[in-house]
C-alpha cells in the first residue's frame, strides 16, 4: 500500500541488520541498560519487552543515538555507528507522544525531515504528498497537530519519520496513549506496513499481547538485562524462568525433578517433556492455563503423544470467551482455560491433557 | 476586550475596569497636556497660558519645538535608547538562553543556591553597583562608551530574563528537540526551527522585559555612561533636576514611552498568533 521511492526501494527492502554488542548504559545512580548482545536481521521485527524502567526505552535511545553507551558498540551492516551523531544515524523514531511540533502543520511536520536535509522544493511537495495519501491525511495536510485525533497524530508522527526513509524504524510505546480499538487498528495498520517496505524494526513496549502480535522475535528484559530472545511461541511456552513466565500470561508453575531426560516429576504427577535441555537436578514446570485439554474420563485418549492424568474440577469461572476450571490434580490443582462453549460442571471426574511440548521447564 | 464583554460585566467589575484603565492610562493626560503648556500653575485645572499662543512671540524654541530642534539631542537620545536596549535585549538572550537550559534541564548539586545567586543582582542598589563598576570600567577604558553602557545594563536585566525563560524551559518537552535531531536537524536548525518558536512566548516576554528595563535605566547609564551617551532617560533627568517638570520635559517623558509602546503592540500581536499555532488561541 505504501509507495517508496524507487531509487531506494531496493536498499530498504533488504533491511539493515542491527548488531548491539556488549551494549551497557550506566547513568550516575544506576545501570540502565546492562552488557547487552542482539543480533537484529534485515527486515526483522524485534520487540522488547519488560516492565517499565528495564532499560528498554534506554536501548532505543542509544541505537537512536539520542544517548551514547557507556560500553558496547551498535552496528548496522556491520559497520559500526556508536561515534556516528543521531543526525546521520538516518533512523526513524516515533514516541508514545509522538512529539508533533505544535507550531508547525501536519504538512510542515512531514516535510521537516526532508526540509533540514536540503531537500527541493518540488521534491518536498511531491514525496510529502505520496506520504500524506498512503496515511490517508491528504485533507488535513493544513491542520495544527492540536486540531487532529489521537489516531490522525500517530499517522502523522509515522508518515514524517517514514518520509525520511530510515534505515532502521524505532518505536517507543507508539500505541500507549491510543484508546483500545484504536490501538488494534493501528497495529494492524503498522503490521502491514513495516511488512510492505521490509524495513528493520524495534518496538519498546510493556504490553505482551501487543508484543506476541507484532514481533518475529521478543526480547525480554528486566533490570537492564536481556532474559530471553525468541520467537513469541517459544517466549510464550517455554520461558527460561519463572519473572518471564509470570510477564508473559498466566500459567500453573510447579517445583519439578528431573527423572530422566524427557519426564520430569511433579506434585501433580509424572510428566512427558519435549525439551529437557535445563540440565539435571531441581526445576520449574510450567504450563499455559489453555494448554491443558480436559475431556470426560470416559472418552478415548486424544491422538498423539499427551501427559494423562485424572482430577476433579472444584470450581469453574465464567470469562466470557473461556471457562477457568480449576482441577484437582493428586494435592494440587492445576487451572485449565477451556471454550465456554463446553459443558463442563463442578464435582466432575475428568482427564487433564497436557501435550509434552507445551510444558515450559524454568531455571529459576 | 470587545464591547461586548464589557457589557457582560457587572457595574463593580465595570468600575473596577476604570480604575486600572485610570490608574495605567491616567498619568499619561497631565504629561500630554503639559507638553503643550506655557505655564500651568497650582490651582489653575487647565493650563493658564499655552505653548502655541507664545510660540511667535518667544525668542527660542518652546515645548514641542524645543524637542523636536536638534538643539534638544532627542533624536541622537533616542537612537542611543533604542539601540542600547536592542543589543541588550540580544546579548541578553545570547546568555540567558544556554544558561536557562542548563538550569531548567540539568541535574546538578547546589543548583538551588546557583539560582539564588543569579537573583542577587536585583538586590543591591545600582547606585552602589554604578559607582563601584565605573571605578572598574575606567581601568578598563571602556567607561563613557557604548558596550560599557551595554555591560551595565546587563546587570539588572539578566536575573529577569533568566527567570522567565527558566520557567519556559522547563514547560518545553525536550521529546521536540530529540525528535528534530532524528529527522536529521543539525543543532542550529533544531535550535532556529523548534526550540526558539516553542519558547517564542516566554522569550518576546523576556526580550520585552530587558528592554523595558534597559530604556529606564537612568542612574546606571548616568554613571558609565559619564555623560558621553545620551538616553532618553539621561536627557529626561537633565531637564526635570530643577524640580520642575516644564513642558519640553512632559514631551521627552511622551517620546521616551514611545519604543516600549511600540514594541508592546508588536509582541503582543506576535505572542497572539503563535498562541493560536499552539491551539490554545482558539477559544
Amino acid at each position: 500500500m505504501l509507495k517508496v521511492h524507487p531509487s531506494e526501494t531496493d536498499q530498504i527492502r533488504q533491511g539493515t541488520r542491527i548488531t548491539l554488542e556488549g551494549l551497557s548504559k550506566q547513568y550516575a545512580d544506576q545501570t540502565a541498560v546492562h552488557h547487552m548482545n542482539l543480533d537484529v536481521a534485515g527486515g526483522e521485527f524485534v520487540v522488547l519487552l519488560g516492565p517499565s524502567g528495564c532499560g528498554k526505552t534506554t536501548t532505543l535511545r542509544l541505537v537512536s543515538g539520542l544517548d551514547t553507551p557507556s560500553a558496547g558498540d551498535i552496528a548496522f551492516d556491520g559497520h559500526t555507528v556508536a561515534n556516528l551523531p543521531v543526525q546521520q544515524r538516518n533512523v526513524g523514531l516515533v514516541s508514545q507522544r509522538f512529539n508533533l511540533f505544535p507550531h508547525m502543520r501536519v504538512y510542515d511536520n512531514v516535510a521537516f525531515g526532508l526540509s533540514v536535509r536540503g531537500v527541493g522544493a518540488s521534491e518536498i511537495r511531491e514525496r510529502v504528498h505520496v506520504m500524506l495519501e498512503a496515511v490517508q491525511l491528504v485533507p488535513y495536510a493544513d491542520r495544527f497537530p492540536s486540531q487532529l485525533s489521537g489516531g490522525q497524530m500517530q499517522r502523522v508522527a509515522i508518515a514524517r519519520t517514514l518520509v525520511t526513509e530510515p534505515k532502521v524504524l524505532l518505536l517507543d510505546e507508539p500505541f500507549a496513549s491510543l484508546d483500545t480499538s484504536l490501538r488494534m487498528e493501528m497495529r494492524s495498520f503498522l503490521k502491514e506496513l513495516q511488512r510492505d517496505m521490509g524495513m528493520t524494526t524495534l518496538l519498546v513496549t510493556h504490553d505482551q499481547t501487543e508484543a506476541m502480535d507484532l514481533a518475529d522475535r521478543i526480547a525480554v528484559m528486566f533490570d537492564g538485562h536481556l532474559a530471553q530472545v525468541g520467537v513469541p511461541e517459544d517466549v510464550y511456552h517455554h520461558p527460561i524462568s519463572e519473572r518471564v513466565a509470570r510477564f508473559m500470561g498466566a500459567s500453573n508453575i510447579a517445583p519439578a525433578t528431573m527423572v530422566s531426560p524427557d519426564c520430569i516429576d511433579t506434585p501433580w504427577g509424572k510428566l512427558q517433556v519435549a525439551k529437557a535441555d535445563v540440565g539435571a537436578g531441581s526445576c520449574k514446570a510450567m504450563v499455559r492455563y489453555e494448554a491443558i485439554g480436559i475431556s470426560l474420563d470416559k472418552e478415548p485418549l486424544l491422538n498423539g503423544p499427551a501427559n494423562r492424568l485424572s482430577g476433579t474440577i472444584t470450581s469453574i469461572e465464567f470469562l466470557g470467551p473461556v471457562k477457568r476450571c480449576t482441577v484437582q490434580v493428586g494435592a494440587e490443582c492445576l487451572i485449565a482455560d477451556q471454550p465456554s462453549t463446553s459443558s463442563l460442571q463442578v464435582g466432575q471426574p475428568v482427564a487433564v491433557l497436557i501435550c509434552p511440548d507445551h510444558i515450559g521447564l524454568l531455571r529459576k | 476586550m470587545t464591547t461586548q464583554g464589557l457589557r457582560r460585566l457587572s457595574v463593580g467589575q465595570r468600575l473596577f475596569v476604570l480604575a486600572v484603565l485610570a490608574f495605567t492610562v491616567g498619568p499619561f493626560a497631565p504629561l500630554l497636556i503639559q507638553s503643550f503648556a506655557f505655564r500651568w500653575a497650582w490651582p489653575d485645572l487647565m493650563p493658564s497660558v499655552w505653548w502655541f499662543e507664545q510660540r511667535q512671540i518667544s525668542p527660542f524654541p518652546l515645548a514641542w519645538d524645543y524637542v523636536l530642534s536638534p538643539t534638544s539631542q532627542v533624536l541622537e537620545a533616542t537612537i542611543n535608547t533604542v539601540g542600547i536596549g536592542v543589543a541588550v535585549m540580544v546579548v541578553c538572550l545570547i546568555i540567558c538562553l544556554p544558561a536557562a537550559r542548563v538550569l531548567a534541564r540539568g541535574h546538578f548539586r547546589g543548583k538551588r543556591r546557583l539560582e539564588f545567586v543569579f537573583s542577587l543582582p536585583l538586590l543591591v542598589p545600582e547606585a552602589a553597583i554604578g559607582i563601584a563598576l565605573l571605578m572598574i570600567f575606567i581601568g578598563l577604558g571602556i567607561s563613557g562608551t557604548y558596550p560599557g553602557v551595554i555591560a551595565v545594563h546587563l546587570i539588572p536585566t539578566v536575573p529577569y530574563m533568566l527567570r522567565m525563560l527558566t520557567s519556559v524551559y522547563q514547560g518545553l518537552d525536550a521529546g521536540y528537540e530529540d525528535c528534530g535531531r532524528v529527522l536529521g536537524a543539525n543543532e542550529w536548525q533544531v535550535l532556529t526551527r523548534i526550540t526558539l518558536p516553542l519558547l517564542l512566548p516566554g522569550v518576546l516576554a523576556g526580550a520585552l522585559f530587558t528592554f523595558l528595563v534597559s530604556t529606564n535605566l537612568f542612574l546606571l547609564t548616568f554613571f558609565i555612561g559619564q555623560g558621553k551617551i545620551v538616553t532618553l532617560p539621561t536627557l529626561l533627568f537633565s531637564q526635570i533636576s530643577g524640580g520642575a517638570m516644564g513642558a519640553t520635559a512632559a514631551g521627552i517623558a511622551l517620546i521616551a514611552s514611545i519604543p516600549g509602546l511600540i514594541l508592546l503592540v508588536l509582541s503582543d500581536r506576535l505572542i497572539r498568533e503563535e498562541a493560536f499555532a499552539l491551539g490554545i488561541g482558539d477559544t
